[in-house]
């Protein structure tokens, strides 16, 4: 998804506007082109993630549209009070970009996973919150920040298939596709969301999958229909449940008093332990050895 | 390397003409010392009123700002006013150039006023909220990032030297050769908790800038055509910084120099006393 984000902005960048890229000293293999075609729009600033954000900020304030890049625990949980203070509350169009999601950066330990930055993010409700789950949600979520800015979060996940590739999907809300016709609901986001597809128990008659490329503060009516409807509701997610989309769900399904058989994965903060392990090795153990197999059961 | 002027601090690359200078200017010079008055007057009566500290800081960064003002007047330039917490300061500069009503003034601090205890954007001239401190120097890198055409002048606090943001932002800065940068620092010697030589020493502070890539200048903070050379002073292919030594709570004996300023509001019954004090200084 990095080199499809890279290729979308150097895609969609006019000449007379194009946005600028801002670099923690990451980006090795992935940010040479755009710096190459515009070396004055490209700063790789050195490793200093929190002034990173003010610079960004500053740029955005002269009527840019910035792009600030790290690993996502550098670009979040470093970085939170300029995101709050000078990117959020001055509304100012920096798109902060989180490299690798959930335990993708596995056997790099805890310093580098990504399971809480959607809940410390959520918290800075002036931000707009991408997941996207392969490299055509990636290219949407950049597009709309190039035509529409705004104090911006997109965690990019690794390379994996494009959903399409594998399904037929509908639209049914802004950055919300739905796979399937079933009455039983998954819910789900970022690249954890082609497991469910890929697997042999996804049933596109019995199952509908909901994937949401943008995080929204608040689930709106247009989603009353489909949790009235389902028979049975589930979220998986890569992050703790604090903030997450779980926890929107959860909401959305109380105060709509929609009382609807519901399961909810995800990341455990309190059991986190550093261990060395693949990304899906680390993922299976927190949400369970057969998490995936799990949403399908009754 | 540095060399004694007058009282200024030069890099060698950097030599001021001071002949014919005063000449040219003195009008302009008497003009800012009657603004930094008018702002010293005005926070007193700001922050007694509202009962709200940082009157100390305000004393002490009241010439740096009117000085700032004033060159803004003349330019498309840009300040960002990085030590927030002297919001009635900054404020007050505002309406000393009628870029807000000075009837707003009168509401500083109360209930649904968009004069708040730290500089807030929502008010004109003010570009960037801030009360964080760190952030205005990388914010104004970015802003001279992207505006070649403007000068972006930040003034930050001594204490605020302790931030890492500074540091990094320096060298950042140096690095891009951001030449249409100048850093001001209020530095009076006193920040939250203590003098900032105990605190957190920076000392000899000239030598870090230096040997970060700046041009530097080491001046007294109150001697308005000092900083007024300071300022106009062409600074090429490097950003400069002023080290304007201040005194908190300048032009009020009882508190100059004195921590508890930092903090204590100004008993109404002394307010006459203090707003003649301020105005019978030379």
């Amino acid at each position: 998804m990095r080199k499809k984000f890279i290729e979308t902005v150097l895609e969609y960048s006019q000449d007379n506007q194009t946005p600028f890229v801002l670099t923690g000293d990451l980006g090795y293999s992935v940010l040479e082109p755009f710096r190459e075609k515009y070396p004055n729009n490209f700063f790789n600033v050195g490793i200093m993630e929190q002034s990173m954000m003010s610079i960004a900020a500053g740029i955005s304030s002269q009527g840019k549209k910035v792009f600030a890049y790290s690993i996502t625990n550098f670009s979040t949980f470093r970085a939170l009070e300029q995101l709050r203070l000078d990117i959020a509350y001055h509304k100012l169009n920096v798109c902060v970009v989180g490299v690798g999601t959930g335990f993708q950066y596995g056997s790099a330990g805890y310093s580098h996973w990504a399971i809480e930055d959607l809940a410390i993010v959520s918290g800075l409700e002036k931000f707009r919150i991408f997941s996207p789950s392969d490299a055509n949600s990636t290219q949407e979520a950049i597009i709309d920040f190039l035509k529409n800015g705004g104090p911006t979060y997109i965690r990019l996940g690794k390379h994996v298939r494009n959903l399409s590739d594998i399904s037929k999907s509908q639209i049914i809300g802004s950055h919300v596709k739905i796979f399937g016709l079933g009455k039983k609901i998954i819910i789900s986001h970022g690249s954890i969301v082609i497991k469910v597809l890929e697997s042999k128990s996804f049933n596109p008659n019995e199952f509908s999958l909901l994937v949401f490329n943008e995080i929204p503060n608040i689930l709106d009516d247009s989603y009353l229909k489909f949790f009235y409807e389902a028979t049975s509701i589930k979220v998986l997610e890569d992050v703790v449940y604090t903030g997450s989309l779980g926890s929107r769900v959860t909401r959305f399904l109380v105060e709509n008093k929609l009382n609807k058989p519901f399961e909810w994965l995800g990341v455990n903060g309190e059991s986190i332990k550093s261990a060395g392990g693949s990304e899906e090795y680390l993922r299976s153990r927190e949400l369970g050895f057969s998490y995936i197999e799990d949403l399908f059961k009754s | 390397m540095c060399s004694g002027t007058n009282g200024i601090i030069v890099t060698e690359s950097w030599k001021l003409n001071e002949r014919g200078f005063l000449s040219s200017t003195s009008d302009k010079i008497s003009k800012i010392q009657l603004s930094a008055k008018y702002i010293r007057v005005k926070s007193l009566l700001m922050v007694s009123g509202a009962n709200s500290p940082h009157i100390g800081s305000c004393l002490s960064v009241s010439d740096l700002l009117a000085v700032v003002q004033f060159l803004l007047q003349e330019n498309n330039d840009e300040l960002i006013f990085s030590k927030g917490h002297a919001a009635a300061a900054m404020y007050a500069s505002l309406a000393n150039h009628h870029i807000i009503p000075e009837d707003l003034l009168k509401t500083f601090g109360s209930d649904n006023s968009e004069l708040i205890g730290h500089v807030n954007h929502a008010v004109d001239g003010v570009n960037f909220s801030t009360g964080s401190l760190g952030h205005g120097l990388p914010l104004g890198i970015g802003v001279a990032i992207a505006s070649k055409s403007k000068h972006v002048y930040v003034i930050v606090s001594d204490g605020e030297l302790n931030e890492g943001t500074t540091w990094e932002s320096l060298a950042i800065a140096s690095r891009l050769k951001l030449n249409n940068l100048t850093l001001i620092i209020d530095a009076n010697g006193i920040q939250s908790f203590g003098e900032t030589k105990e605190v957190l020493n920076l000392d000899p502070l000239i030598n870090k800038f230096i040997d970060f890539g700046w041009n530097c200048v080491d001046i007294d903070g109150h001697s308005i055509s000092s900083l007024f050379k300071a300022f106009k002073e062409k600074s090429r292919n490097k950003p400069k910084v002023i080290i304007a030594r201040t005194i908190k709570g300048k032009g009020i004996e009882e508190m100059e120099g004195k921590l508890e300023w930092h903090y204590k509001s100004p008993d109404k019954e002394k307010l006459k006393f203090f707003i003649e004090e301020i105005n019978s200084n030379a």
